[in-house]
């Protein structure tokens, strides 16, 4: 313990005392080109993760999440814009999105302790899952549907009538969230009903 | 006999004898079947509407007796018409209402893929107990043992939010006519008896007439004598 402190007192110290040795604008080049390299660095990797490939680069997504998105319309429809995993599941913006990516640290303590590695496992876990995931967009108002959805573009004239009477009301007077009505669209719902009552209500 | 040989050998007689009886009696010189004949372009005078027209006026009853929604159901492959009207005209009067009229040996063009009707009108019921149909699209609606998309809208307890017909109290009684709290579960599968509509022409002729229709019939004949 001892040594400890004093060792880390020794670094102190030469942190603090002026550089001997290096000039002012090398320390500052080097330190400026080092920066680049690192912060680069660290966005590229964390992009890399933000790709759909590497979320369906474990077994668990790909045969489980990624083939009931293959199924809806956020995956293949007339015009062939899609969307990807993280454009639902991490959010764009850089602050939230930094938060998302630490929460998703447990997703690799799942990944290395095999919680959801066969499908009896994520059928048992999908409820879970399921509901963490909608109390996400719930409480942030859908931000991720919006970041393409955006309610101030919608043309109602081109809707249909239901999705005109619901999208002019609740949704614009914010009682409702695109997932209160629009949960289930890219992934097959668990049964969310509260314990013991069948779904048919 | 080796079987192997002896299977071929019968296929192609069977083949053969089918490919003869499905030519044409006198009428239009059609050709022996095709092996995958070519869509040709054809011009106006030559659609497949005008065709099926005129040729179903020369066969006259055989023809009419097919249906009302004006003959054998064609997949608009031109150069397949002439043969298909004739199989169309024999006194089996039989329709494959999948695959057309084309032979065995043909490859029919199927219909072109319509989108269903999302127009939100509720539609007249053709007769008092027929499932009303659903007009909207339900792509994609998850109805299985964890969910049910449909009820969603159409349950009861969300009926004044969404303003939704809801589902009829038939659906909750069970076969012993017990009413249950929930959907019974031999009504759960809606899409069972409710379903969407598409604009396209008919595969098979209908003829049927609601009782409406029928007692007006009625109604008008002891007038008319």
């Amino acid at each position: 313990m001892h040594s400890l402190i004093d060792l880390l007192k020794r670094y102190w110290r030469t942190i603090r005392r002026p550089s001997a040795y290096y000039s002012l604008g090398f320390l500052t080049v080097g330190g400026f080109i080092a920066g680049i390299i690192f912060w680069g660095g660290f966005n590229t990797i964390l992009e890399a993760t933000n790709t759909e490939v590497f979320c369906t680069s474990c077994h668990e997504m790909y045969d489980n999440v990624y083939q009931d998105l293959r199924q809806t319309i956020h995956f293949n429809n007339r015009s062939g814009v899609r969307a990807k995993c993280p454009d639902c599941h991490v959010p764009h913006n850089w602050t939230f999105k930094i938060a998302r990516k630490m929460q998703a640290s447990k997703e690799v303590w799942g990944k290395i302790f095999g919680s959801i590695s066969t499908r009896e496992k994520f059928l048992a876990k999908r409820k879970e899952l399921a509901t963490r995931e909608l109390a996400r967009l719930r409480a942030n108002d859908s931000r991720e549907c919006r970041n393409c959805h955006d309610f101030g573009y919608m043309d109602f004239t081109r809707q249909s009538k239901r999705a005109v009477n619901a999208h002019s009301t609740s949704l614009e007077r914010g009682e409702k969230t695109c997932v209160d009505c629009h949960m289930g669209i890219a992934h097959r719902l668990p049964d969310l009903t509260p314990e013991g009552q069948p779904a048919g209500g | 006999m080796d079987r192997r040989i002896l299977a071929p050998l019968l296929l192609a007689a069977l083949l053969s004898a089918c490919s003869k009886r499905d030519e044409p009696p006198p009428a239009p010189p059609a050709p022996a079947p095709q092996a995958a004949p070519a869509p040709a372009p054809s011009g106006p005078e030559a659609t497949p509407g005008n065709v099926m027209l005129s040729e179903g006026k020369e066969s006259g009853a055989l023809a009419g007796a097919a249906g009302t929604t004006g003959g054998p159901t064609n997949f608009g492959d031109p150069s397949t018409d002439s043969e298909a009207l004739a199989l169309a005209d024999r006194p089996s009067g039989l329709v494959d209402a999948l695959r057309g009229t084309p032979s065995l040996m043909q490859e029919p063009r199927p219909p072109e893929l319509a989108n269903t009707e999302n127009k939100d009108v509720r539609r007249t019921r053709s007769y008092a107990m027929q499932p009303p149909t659903i007009p909207h699209k339900t792509d994609n609606y998850q109805v299985d043992k964890y969910a049910n998309k449909c009820l969603t809208c159409h349950s009861r307890s969300r009926t004044e939010e969404s303003q939704a017909p809801p589902v009829s109290i038939t659906h909750y009684t069970d076969r012993s006519g017990n009413f249950l709290a929930q959907i019974s579960p031999r009504r759960y599968f809606c899409e069972q008896c409710h379903v969407v509509q598409l604009e396209v022409k008919p595969l098979v002729a209908n003829t049927f007439q609601d009782v409406d229709t029928l007692l007006k019939q009625q109604q008008a004949k002891p007038r008319e004598q």
